[in-house]
C-alpha cells in the first residue's frame, strides 16, 4: 500500500523520517478525499426492510439522502411496506417502497410528499397554510441531561400520525391538532417520555439516558464500540468511580473496581505509583499492562483523576491485539473528558482531608523498667551479656512505681552515661496524628456548533506525618482539549496535558527515622534534659549548652530538623495534534502526533547535623557533640530529560446500511520513539548547609550520565462483522517491530479473532424476551508479544565504563575502569502470550447485569536466566526458554433498581481469581528455590512446626536441629522431622529431596473482590466500597524487624512481651524472648508463623447531598472516609495489603474528607 | 508491510554510553583501564586479596580476620560471621561468610580470562602486553589459591565459558592440578611484572616484588599443608619455591623494615599512618581518602579485643616463654603483664600508660582507665580486658564511617617470616637464615636474637608434634603478624586445629582485680576459673551460644554451600560436611 524507499540511515533521525511519513499520509488522505467528493454527488440508497412502517422506512431514507418527508393523510405513515434496494437513486427507491400500496409521491421544496394515489397534489405552501389554520405548532429543543443536543429524536403526536425527527442541534417543530394532546419523544439510548402540550408552543425537553448497558459505548483500541457488539473481554469504569473520592491518583480509585484489574500499593506515599496488573501473574520477568491516555502512553498516576471520563480495561488478546507487542498483559485505555454541547459549564470542586497513618497493632511498652529488664534477659540469652547495666534497670523499675516523678527522677547518671529511666515513644515525638491534604479542581467546558473545549486545572497539596521537617507533596495538573470542526469533512483537535509534581522531603539517612519513628528503642533518650545537675551538683552550667539537643543514631529528630532536604520536581508535558477527515459517510481518517517532554530535577542535600554521642544513654564526655551519621555531608544534583514521540494514523470505514450486515474495517500505522537522558553530579563537603549548591563545596565531585533510546513501529487492523445483530465477529492484528531485539527477530505478527452470539435475539428465545434483555456468549483467541523485557539493549554485550573506590593513586581520584561485557543471547526475541477467553453476558429486566469470563493465558518463551553453576562467571544471559499458564475467571454483577421516584439503589460486585503454573522451565536438578515445571507461582516452602519446646524431655527427644541453628532451648521452635531421619534439614533443596520442608502455602491472591453498593434517596446518596482478597498466605519476611520479629533487632512493643514464650506463658505465639540480629533459627518459613492474609478493607464511604440552589445547575457536598477499617486473618501487627510486608517508609492512611462540588 | 520490512534498520539502536568489544583492545591505555577492573574485583569481600578495611558497616576487612581465631575475641553483635567461624558454627546450608564460595570470584576469573584472550590484539610491544598479562595472572593465581586454601579442590577455569560449555558441570579440579596452574600463573607474574610500574606507587599497581611475596605466601601454605595433612606430593618443592621467592625479595628488593630506632613504637607505626606513600616496609596497601572512600576501622577498632592466650604467647625479653622465664611477673597485677615482655606486646595490647600516646579513647581528659570493660563508660569497651592497639590511628579518631586509615596489605616483614619458616620446614635453616630474617624483626623492637643453638622448649607446645624450633618460628609469626589476618590460615595449614578448641578467656578477674577495677559491680561480663590455674578469668562468651568452640577434622576445609551443589551436583562436598 505504501511505497517509499527506505530513508538514508544517517538522515536527521526521527524528525526527518517523521516529515516523510507525514507527506505520505497527506498523499494517502488526499487520494481518498477525491474519491469521497465524487461520491457525495450521487448518494445512493440501500434499504432492506421487511414489514416496517412507511414512517420508519422514510426515516431511513432521510438519513441516507437528507430529504425530509411529509404524509398527506393520517394513516399513510402506518402503512406496512417491504423493500429491498441496493444503491438505488431516490426515484428507484420510492418506486419500490410505494409499489402496490396505492400511494404516490412527489418532490416539493426539497420535501418528499406522499399521498394516496388519485388524491390531489398539494404544494407544501398550501399544506402549511391549510394545516396551520387549524393546527397548533410546537417547537423546541431536545437535549440530554448534560444539555447536549440530541439529534434524531423521534417526536410523535400521541394518538396521531404526525412524526418529526430532531436536527443536528436537537431542534424540532411539529404541528398538532389538539393543543391538549401529548407529545412522545424517543430515541435509542434514552428513556422515552411523553409530555402534555398544555397549549404551549415551545417545549424544550431534556432526555434521560436509559440505564441499559446495552446502549453503552465502550472505548476500544483506536476507536469505540457498542457494548452489545463486543466480543472480547473488556471491563469499564466510568468517571463516577473516580469523582468525590479521596484519591490522589487514578490507581487508588480503580482498585477493586474492574474484576481482573489488580492494583496494589507498597506504601501510602503519594509518589508511590500503583502496581497495575491485569488477570494475574504475567511472566517470571514481571510485566505490566500498557496504559494509554487518549491513545498515548502517559503515566496515568500523574494525571488528574477528575479529568478522566472513562477507563477501559482490555483483558484478552482479542481486545488488545491491536497494540501488538506491548499489549501482552492487557491494555488500559483512559479517556479524558471533552467539552459537551450546550451551555458552558464551569465546575469547581474542592476537598479537605485529614489523614491518619495506620500502624497496625502498635502498642508501646507499658512499664519501662520491666521492659528494660526483659530486654536485658533477652539479650543475655544469645550473647551472655547485658544491654543496660543492672543498676540502671533497677532504677527504672523503681521509677515506674513513682507517683509524681520529676524530670530529675527520670534520669540517672551511671558510669559515664546519662540514662533515661522513662520511656521514649518516638512515634509520638516524631509523627503527627493527622496530616492534612487539600485538593482543588476547576474546569470550564462546553461546545458550540463548530468547536468544543475542556480546560481544567487541578492541584493537590499533601503533607506528610512528621512533626518536624515535614514532607510536602504537591501536584499541579492542567489539561486543555479543543476540538474544532473546520467544515463538514475536516476536524482538528489538540490537547495539552501538563503535570508538575513537587516533593520536598527531609534527607533520608538510610530510612533510619522512618523505622525509628515507630517503636524502636523505647529506652533510648532523644533530647538532652534540663536537670538540676547531671553528674554531680553544680555542673548544670557545664552541660546546659546541650539541653534540647538530640542523641545520635536512635533519634530521628535532629536529622529531620537539620539534616538537609531532598527536593524533586517532575514536569511532564504532552502535546497532541490530531486531524480527522470524514470524506464520505462511514469513512473516517485520523492522524495524530504527540510529543512528550519530561524534565525532572532532583537535588539531595545531606548536611551536617550536630548530635550528641551515646547509645542507650548520653555519653557524658567533653566532646559529646559530633556529626553523627551525617558525617559526610554532600550535595547531589540530577537532571533528567525524556522525550517521546508518538505518531498514529488510521482509517476506519463503517457500513451500517447493508440491512442484516454490518461491517467496520480499521487499518493504521503507529510509530513511537523515546530518548532518555540523565546527568547526576555529586559533590562532598558543603561550605555551609545554608548554601546547597554544587559550587559551594570543597570536596570531590563525581558525575555520571545515562542515555538510551527505544523505538517501536507497527501496522494494525481490525475487522468487525455483524450479521443480523446476532452473530458477531471481530479480527484484530498487528505487525510490530521494536529496537530492543536483534534485527533478525525484531518483528512479529500478532493476530487475534473473536466471535459473539447474541442468543437473546434468536427467535427461539422469544419466550424470554419479557425478562431477558440480553444474553450473549463470547469467545476469543489471540497471540501477543511482550517486547518489554530486559534492558533497552538486551541483545548487545557492551563493556561498560565504571569507577572503583580502589584508589590506585592519590589525589582523590577514583580509579576508572572498563568492565568486561556480560553474556548475551543473540537469538533473543519476544515473550509471546496467547490468550483464550470465553465469556457470557446477560441482562435481566434491565436491572441485573452479569458478565462472566473464563480465561487461559499462556506466556511462552519467557526470558529466563537459566541457573548455571557460578563458574560461568557472569550473570547468565536471558534466553527465551520458559513457559507458564495462567488460568482464571472474572465475574461482575450489577443490580440496580428504582424503588420510587425518591429511592433508588445499585450494587456492584466484582470477583476474580487466577492461578499460575510453570509449564516449562530449565531446572534440571529441580532446585525448589527456583521455578520448576509444575510449580504453582507463589508457593511457600517451609517446615511444619510441632510447636514450641515445652519440656526438657521434648527438647532432648526432638530431631537434631543443628543445621538450622545452635543452642536450642525451651521456648524455641520445634520443627517436625517429616522425613524421619532424625535431623531437620533442607535436604538437597531439590524436588527429589526436600528434606523436612513442604509447601505450606501460596502467596497468590485468590478471589479478589470488590463490592460497591450505593443508595440514593432524594438528594442524598451513599456510596460504599469495600475490597479484598478471600484467600492468600503470607510469610512475614525475616527483615520485618519491627512488626513481626522484634527479637531480630532491639525494638520492643508490648504485644511481643505479652505474646512471647516463657515457662509462665507456655501458650504464647512467639518463641522465647531473645535478641539475635543475624540468628534466624526460629524464623525459618514454617506453618506456625504462616499468615492468613485474606482481608476485606472498607476502602471508601461517601455520603453526598445535592444542594438545591438557584445559581448553579448542580451543587453537592460530600463526606468521605477512606480505609476506615480492615478485617484480616494476619497477626494484628501486620497489614495484609502491603505487597511487601516490611514496614513501609510511608504508612497507609485512613482519611476523612469534606468536599464541595459546584457546577454552574 | 513492505515499508516496515524495508526500514527495519531504523530500529537499530545501540548503547550510547558504553564501549564495544570490537573497537576496544588497541592501546596500552585500553589494557590499563581494563586491568583496573581487577583491583575493583580484588577489593571485594568475596575474597581475601585487597579487601582492606571495613567500608560502611561491613566488618569483613583484613584486620578483622583474626576474629576467627584464638588471637582475638569478638562480640557476636558486631562480627557475627567471625564469631560463628571461631566457634565452628558454620553449615553447608548457608555460605559461611562473605569471602567463602562466592560467584564474584568466578566473575573475577572470567574478567581475567577475557583479558588474557584479548591483550594480544593490542598493537603494542609484546613486552608491554606481557606486563598486563602478568598482572592478570597474578590476580588469578592469588584468588584461586585463596579459595583452594579454604575448599581444597576448586574449579580451575582458564577461558571464558558460555552457557553451552561442558566445563560448567565439571567436578572440582583436584588440588594438585589447580595448584600447579596457580604456580604457573605466579611464575609468569614473577617473571614479567615490572619491578616498578613508574606510577609513583600510591599504592600503584602490584609489581614483581609483590608477586614474589604472594608467591612465597602461597607456596608456604601449600608446602606445609601437604606436609602436615599428608596430601598431595612435593611438599618440599613448594617449600623450596616459598623460600626462593622470599629470598629473592629479601636480597634484591628495595624494601626494608620500617625503623627509626624507636624500638618502643616502630613495630606498629606503619599501622598508624594516614599515608603510606614511600614507607619502605609497605609493599602494597589500600588507600582511602576522606570524602571519596572512607572506612569504619577507626570506629570499630575497639571491637578487636586480645585473648588471654595471645597475651601469654609473647616471650619475655630474655627470649624465654612465660612458662620458663624467671623475669615473667605473672598476671596478678594488670600492669605487670607487660613487664619484661617482647616489646611488640605493648605495641599490640594497650598498656594503661599508653592511653594518651595513642589517644585511645580520643578523650583522655575524661579519665577513662584501662582496662575498660563492658558495662563501664564509653563505647570503647573490651570484653577481655585487653584492648588491641596495633591498628589504632591516633590521627583519626573520627566519626562513624569517616576514617581513612589505609590498610597494609603486603609488607616486607612477612617475607622474612615466610623465608625462615620454609627453611625450617625443609630442615635447612641456618643461623645465618635466622639473622637475615627473624632476628631483623627482633632487632627492630630490641628483642634478643633467636639463637639456633639455644631454642627454648615451651612445655605448652611440646605436644604440638613439631620441633621446638618450628614451634618458636610459629610463635614468632603469630606475634609479628598479630591482627593482620594470618592466624586462621596458619593454624589450618599446620593442622593445629586443637588450638581452636580452647575456650577464649580474657584478663585475670579474681577478687583482687574485681575489687580494684569494678568496685561497684558495673562490669557485665561473666568469669570462671580456668582449668589448671585455679584462678578466675573473664569468660566473655560464657552462657552464650559461642561458649564452647568446636573444631573438628572437617573444619580444616569449608563446606561447599548447598546452593552451589544444587546448580552442579558434580561439585561434590568436602569430607565431613556431607
Amino acid at each position: 500500500m505504501i511505497f517509499l524507499r527506505c530513508v538514508k540511515r544517517d538522515a536527521h533521525s526521527f524528525l526527518y523520517r517523521f516529515m516523510l511519513i507525514m507527506k505520505i499520509t497527506v498523499f494517502f488522505i488526499m487520494v481518498l478525499l477525491l474519491q469521497a467528493v465524487a461520491e457525495t454527488k450521487a448518494q445512493k440508497i440501500t434499504l432492506r426492510v421487511h414489514g416496517a412502517t412507511l414512517q420508519e422506512v422514510m426515516t431511513k431514507i432521510q438519513r441516507q439522502q437528507g430529504h425530509s418527508f411529509f404524509f398527506l393523510g393520517e394513516q399513510i405513515a402506518k402503512t406496512l411496506v417491504d423493500a429491498k434496494v441496493e444503491q438505488a437513486d431516490l426515484a428507484e427507491a420510492m418506486e419500490v417502497v410505494l409499489a402496490e400500496k396505492g400511494l404516490d409521491w412527489y418532490m416539493e421544496d426539497k420535501t418528499i410528499v406522499i399521498k394516496r394515489s388519485g388524491n390531489q397534489r398539494l404544494s407544501v405552501q398550501d399544506i402549511k397554510s391549510t394545516e396551520v389554520s387549524q393546527q397548533h405548532r410546537v417547537s423546541g429543543r431536545v437535549t440530554d441531561e448534560q444539555g447536549a443536543p440530541l439529534e434524531g429524536v423521534t417526536v410523535r403526536v400521541v394518538g396521531g400520525q404526525t412524526t418529526v425527527v430532531t436536527d443536528l442541534n436537537g431542534r424540532y417543530s411539529i404541528d398538532v391538532s389538539d393543543e391538549n394532546g401529548k407529545l412522545a419523544y424517543s430515541i435509542v439510548g434514552f428513556e422515552s417520555i411523553e409530555l402534555p402540550i398544555d397549549g404551549e408552543s415551545i417545549i424544550d425537553v431534556s432526555m434521560k439516558a436509559s440505564v441499559s448497558y446495552m446502549d453503552e459505548v465502550v472505548v476500544v483500541g483506536y476507536g469505540t464500540q457498542k457494548k452489545v457488539n463486543l466480543t472480547g473481554a473488556i471491563g469499564v469504569a466510568g468517571s463516577e468511580r473516580l469523582e468525590n473520592r479521596t484519591i490522589t491518583s487514578a490507581g487508588q480509585g480503580l482498585q477493586g473496581v474492574v474484576p481482573g484489574l489488580n492494583i496494589t500499593f507498597n506504601s501510602g506515599d503519594p509518589n508511590q505509583a500503583a502496581d497495575f496488573n491485569i488477570r494475574g501473574f504475567e511472566s517470571i520477568n514481571g510485566g505490566a499492562p500498557l496504559i494509554l491516555v487518549d491513545g498515548v502512553p502517559m503515566d496515568v498516576e500523574k494525571i488528574n483523576p477528575n479529568d478522566i471520563k472513562s477507563v477501559s480495561v482490555l483483558k484478552d488478546a482479542s481486545s488488545a491485539a491491536i497494540y501488538g507487542a506491548r499489549a501482552a498483559f492487557g491494555v488500559i485505555l483512559v479517556e479524558t473528558k471533552k467539552g459537551l454541547a450546550g451551555k458552558t459549564r464551569i465546575n469547581f470542586s474542592t476537598q479537605t482531608t485529614l489523614q491518619k497513618a495506620i500502624f497496625p497493632g502498635y502498642e508501646p511498652v507499658r512499664d519501662g523498667g520491666t521492659a528494660r529488664q526483659i530486654q536485658n534477659e533477652a539479650n543475655k540469652i544469645t550473647t551472655g551479656r547485658e544491654l543496660l547495666p543492672q543498676p540502671v534497670i533497677d532504677a527504672a523499675l523503681a521509677y515506674q512505681e513513682l507517683e509524681n516523678p520529676t524530670v530529675d527522677d527520670a534520669w540517672m547518671y551511671y558510669e559515664g552515661f546519662l540514662y533515661p529511666l522513662e520511656n521514649t515513644y518516638m512515634k509520638d515525638l516524631a509523627l503527627r496524628d493527622f496530616a492534612p491534604q487539600q485538593q482543588y479542581d476547576f474546569s470550564i467546558s462546553g461546545a458550540s456548533e463548530r468547536a468544543s473545549y475542556y480546560v481544567s486545572a487541578g492541584m493537590i497539596n499533601k503533607d506528610g506525618f512528621f512533626r518536624y521537617g515535614n514532607e510536602k507533596y504537591k501536584r499541579y495538573n492542567v489539561l486543555s482539549k479543543i476540538d474544532f470542526q473546520v467544515n463538514d469533512w475536516l476536524a482538528l483537535d489538540n490537547k495539552i496535558a501538563f503535570s508538575s509534581v513537587l516533593n520536598n522531603l527531609p534527607h533520608n539517612y538510610g530510612d533510619q527515622w522512618y523505622y525509628q519513628s515507630i517503636a524502636k528503642h523505647f529506652y533510648s533518650p532523644h533530647t538532652f534534659p534540663d536537670l538540676t545537675y547531671y553528674i554531680e551538683p553544680g555542673d548544670h552550667d557545664k552541660w546546659a549548652p546541650y539541653i534540647g539537643m538530640g542523641l545520635d543514631n536512635r533519634n530521628p529528630l535532629p536529622y529531620l530538623k537539620n539534616g538537609g532536604r531532598d527536593l524533586g520536581t517532575d514536569n511532564d508535558i504532552w502535546l497532541t495534534q490530531g486531524i480527522t477527515i470524514t470524506p464520505l459517510k462511514g469513512l473516517k481518517i485520523r492522524g495524530d502526533f504527540s510529543y512528550r517532554y519530561f524534565w525532572s530535577e532532583d537535588e539531595r542535600v545531606a548536611s551536617q547535623v550536630d548530635v550528641l554521642r551515646g547509645f542507650n544513654g548520653f555519653e557524658m564526655v567533653d566532646d559529646i557533640v559530633y556529626k553523627g551519621q551525617s558525617a559526610n555531608d554532600w550535595i547531589e544534583s540530577g537532571f533528567a530529560k525524556n522525550t517521546y514521540y508518538v505518531f498514529n494514523t488510521f482509517a476506519e470505514y463503517v457500513r451500517d446500511d447493508l440491512g442484516d450486515h454490518y461491517f467496520k474495517v480499521l487499518a493504521g500505522f503507529n510509530q513511537e520513539y523515546g530518548m532518555n537522558h540523565g546527568v547526576v553530579t555529586r559533590s562532598t563537603q558543603l561550605l555551609s548547609p545554608l548554601i546547597p549548591s554544587l559550587s559551594a563545596t570543597t570536596g570531590t565531585r563525581t558525575n555520571s550520565d545515562s542515555k538510551n533510546e527505544v523505538m517501536l513501529r507497527g501496522v494494525f487492523y481490525r475487522l468487525n462483522y455483524v450479521y443480523k445483530d446476532k452473530y458477531l465477529f471481530e479480527a484484530n492484528g498487528r505487525y510490530d517491530g521494536t529496537s530492543r531485539f536483534p534485527s533478525e527477530s525484531r518483528f512479529g505478527f500478532f493476530p487475534s479473532v473473536s466471535v459473539g452470539w447474541r442468543v437473546s435475539e434468536e427467535p427461539f428465545m422469544d419466550g424470554t424476551s419479557t425478562w431477558l434483555d440480553n444474553l450473549k456468549i463470547r469467545a476469543s483467541y489471540g497471540q501477543l508479544g511482550n517486547q518489554n523485557v530486559g534492558s533497552y539493549y538486551p541483545y548487545i554485550s557492551s563493556m561498560s565504563p565504571g569507577t572503583s573506590t580502589f584508589l590506585l593513586a592519590g589525589g582523590g581520584n577514583l580509579t576508572n575502569f572498563i568492565a568486561p561485557g556480560g553474556l548475551v543471547s543473540n537469538t533473543l526475541t519476544w515473550e509471546s502470550v496467547s490468550s483464550q477467553n470465553i465469556g457470557v453476558d446477560f441482562t435481566v429486566k434491565n436491572k441485573l447485569d452479569v458478565e462472566f469470563d473464563y480465561f487461559i493465558r499462556d506466556t511462552r518463551d519467557m526470558l529466563m536466566e537459566k541457573s548455571y553453576p557460578g563458574t560461568l562467571g557472569a550473570a547468565a544471559p536471558s534466553e527465551n526458554a520458559a513457559d507458564l499458564r495462567n488460568k482464571g475467571w472474572e465475574l461482575s454483577v450489577t443490580w440496580r433498581d428504582k424503588v420510587s421516584s425518591d429511592w433508588s439503589y445499585r450494587i456492584n460486585l466484582s470477583l476474580s481469581d487466577y492461578q499460575t503454573e510453570i509449564t516449562k522451565y530449565n531446572n534440571p536438578t529441580g532446585a525448589i528455590g527456583d521455578y520448576y515445571v509444575g510449580k504453582k507461582v507463589g508457593e511457600i516452602w517451609g517446615y511444619k512446626t510441632e510447636g514450641l519446646f515445652q519440656t526438657t524431655e521434648e527438647l532432648e527427644n526432638a530431631a537434631d536441629q543443628s543445621r538450622l541453628g545452635s543452642n536450642w532451648r525451651l521456648g524455641d521452635v520445634h520443627y517436625a522431622d517429616l522425613d524421619n531421619n532424625g535431623e531437620i534439614t533442607t535436604g538437597t533443596n531439590t524436588l527429589d529431596d526436600t528434606g523436612d520442608r513442604i509447601r505450606i502455602g501460596n502467596t497468590t491472591p485468590r478471589y479478589a473482590f470488590g463490592i460497591n453498593p450505593s443508595v440514593k434517596y432524594k438528594n442524598f446518596r451513599l456510596d460504599v466500597f469495600a475490597q479484598g482478597i478471600l484467600k492468600r498466605d503470607l510469610y512475614p519476611s525475616r527483615g520485618n524487624f519491627l512488626r513481626f520479629w522484634p527479637f531480630k533487632s532491639l525494638s520492643m512493643e508490648q504485644w511481643w512481651i505479652d505474646d512471647s514464650w516463657s515457662p509462665e506463658n507456655p501458650n504464647a505465639y512467639f518463641p522465647l524472648k531473645q535478641f539475635a540480629y543475624s540468628d534466624n533459627k526460629n524464623t525459618f518459613e514454617q506453618t506456625r508463623y504462616l499468615q492468613n492474609a485474606a482481608y476485606m478493607r472498607l476502602k471508601n464511604v461517601t455520603l453526598s447531598y445535592d444542594i438545591p440552589v438557584k445559581f448553579a445547575s448542580n451543587a453537592q457536598v460530600y463526606l468521605n472516609g477512606t480505609n476506615l477499617f480492615v478485617i484480616s486473618g494476619t497477626y494484628k501487627t501486620l497489614d495484609p495489603e502491603y505487597s511487601s510486608d516490611l514496614v513501609p517508609r510511608y504508612m497507609f492512611q485512613k482519611s476523612f474528607t469534606l468536599g464541595l462540588r459546584v457546577t454552574l | 508491510m513492505v515499508f516496515l520490512a524495508a526500514c527495519k534498520k531504523d530500529l537499530d539502536k545501540y548503547p550510547l554510553t558504553t564501549v564495544s568489544d570490537e573497537t576496544f583492545w588497541n592501546t596500552e591505555n585500553d589494557l590499563i583501564v581494563y586491568n583496573n577492573v581487577f583491583y575493583d574485583y580484588a577489593k571485594s569481600n568475596a575474597m581475601r586479596l585487597l579487601n582492606g578495611n571495613h567500608e560502611g558497616a561491613t566488618r569483613d576487612g583484613q584486620y578483622s580476620l583474626d576474629g576467627m581465631t584464638d588471637n582475638d575475641v569478638r562480640s557476636f553483635s558486631f562480627s557475627p560471621n567471625h564469631v560463628r567461624i571461631r566457634a565452628g558454627q558454620i553449615t553447608p546450608d548457608t555460605n559461611p561468610i562473605s569471602f567463602g564460595w562466592n560467584n564474584t570470584c568466578f566473575n573475577f576469573v572470567r574478567a581475567i580470562n577475557i583479558g588474557l584472550a584479548n591483550y594480544d590484539r593490542a598493537d603494542i610491544d609484546q613486552s608491554i602486553i606481557d606486563k598486563y598479562k602478568a598482572e592478570a595472572r597474578l590476580f588469578r593465581g592469588w584468588m584461586v589459591a585463596d579459595k583452594v586454601s579454604l575448599y581444597g579442590d576448586y574449579p580451575w577455569i582458564e577461558k571464558e565459558l558460555n552457557i553451552d560449555s561442558e566445563e560448567l558441570f565439571d567436578e572440582r579440579t583436584p588440588r594438585d592440578v589447580v595448584m600447579a596452574k596457580v604456580l604457573e600463573d605466579l611464575n609468569f607474574a614473577c617473571e614479567f611484572l615490572p619491578d616498578d610500574w613508574g606510577d609513583g606507587g600510591a599504592p600503584g599497581r602490584l609489581n614483581r616484588w609483590s608477586a614474589l611475596l604472594i608467591k612465597s605466601r602461597i607456596c608456604l601454605f601449600e608446602g606445609t599443608w601437604r606436609k602436615y595433612h599428608g596430601v598431595g606430593s612435593d611438599a618440599n618443592m613448594w617449600l623450596e619455591a616459598a623460600a626462593a621467592a622470599a629470598k629473592e625479595l629479601i636480597d634484591n628488593g628495595p624494601y626494608k623494615l620500617y625503623s627509626t630506632g624507636d624500638a618502643a613504637h616502630d613495630y606498629n607505626a606503619i599501622f598508624q599512618m594516614s599515608d603510606l606513600t614511600g614507607v619502605d616496609e609497605v609493599m602494597y596497601w589500600r588507600r582511602y581518602e576522606q570524602g571519596v572512600i572512607q572506612n569504619s576501622w577507626q570506629i570499630y577498632y575497639y571491637m578487636a579485643t586480645v585473648s588471654k592466650d595471645m597475651v601469654e604467647d609473647y616471650l619475655c625479653t630474655d627470649g624465654l616463654p612465660i612458662t620458663l622465664s624467671s623475669s615473667y611477673q605473672g598476671d596478678e597485677v594488670y600492669e605487670d603483664i607487660w613487664v619484661n615482655r617482647d616489646p611488640r606486646m605493648r605495641q599490640s595490647v594497650l598498656h594503661p600508660d599508653d592511653v594518651g600516646y595513642y589517644d585511645y579513647f580520643a578523650f583522655p581528659a575524661n579519665g577513662i582507665g584501662v582496662p575498660n570493660l563492658l558495662g563501664m563508660s564509653g563505647t570503647a569497651t573490651t570484653i577481655t580486658g585487653y584492648h588491641q592497639v596495633k591498628h589504632v590511628n591516633q590521627e583519626q579518631n573520627l566519626n562513624f564511617h569517616d576514617g581513612f586509615t589505609p590498610c597494609v596489605i603486603l609488607r616486607f616483614g612477612e617475607a622474612l617470616l615466610n623465608y625462615a619458616e620454609a627453611r625450617a620446614e625443609l630442615g635447612v635453616l641456618t643461623q645465618a637464615d635466622l639473622d637475615l630474617s627473624i632476628n631483623k624483626l627482633r632487632d627492630r623492637v630490641g628483642m634478643v636474637h633467636m639463637d639456633l643453638g639455644n631454642i627454648p622448649v615451651d612445655p605448652r607446645y611440646t605436644s604440638d608434634g613439631v620441633s621446638p624450633l618450628i614451634a618458636e618460628i610459629r610463635r614468632e609469626r603469630r606475634v609479628e603478624l598479630f591482627g593482620e589476618g594470618f592466624r586462621y590460615d596458619d593454624i589450618r595449614r599446620w593442622k593445629q586445629g586443637a588450638k581452636f578448641r580452647h575456650k577464649d578467656y580474657g584478663m585475670r578477674w579474681d577478687e583482687a582485680n574485681r575489687n580494684r577495677f569494678d568496685p561497684n559491680g558495673v562490669v557485665s561480663l561473666q568469669y570462671e576459673v580456668v582449668p589448671g590455674t585455679g584462678v578466675e578469668y573473664i569468660a566473655p562468651n560464657k552462657g552464650g551460644d559461642f561458649e564452647n568452640p568446636v573444631f573438628e577434622e572437617k573444619h580444616y576445609l569449608w563446606p561447599i554451600p548447598v546452593s552451589a551443589r544444587s546448580q552442579n551436583p558434580n561439585v561434590g562436598q568436602n569430607p565431613g560436611w556431607e
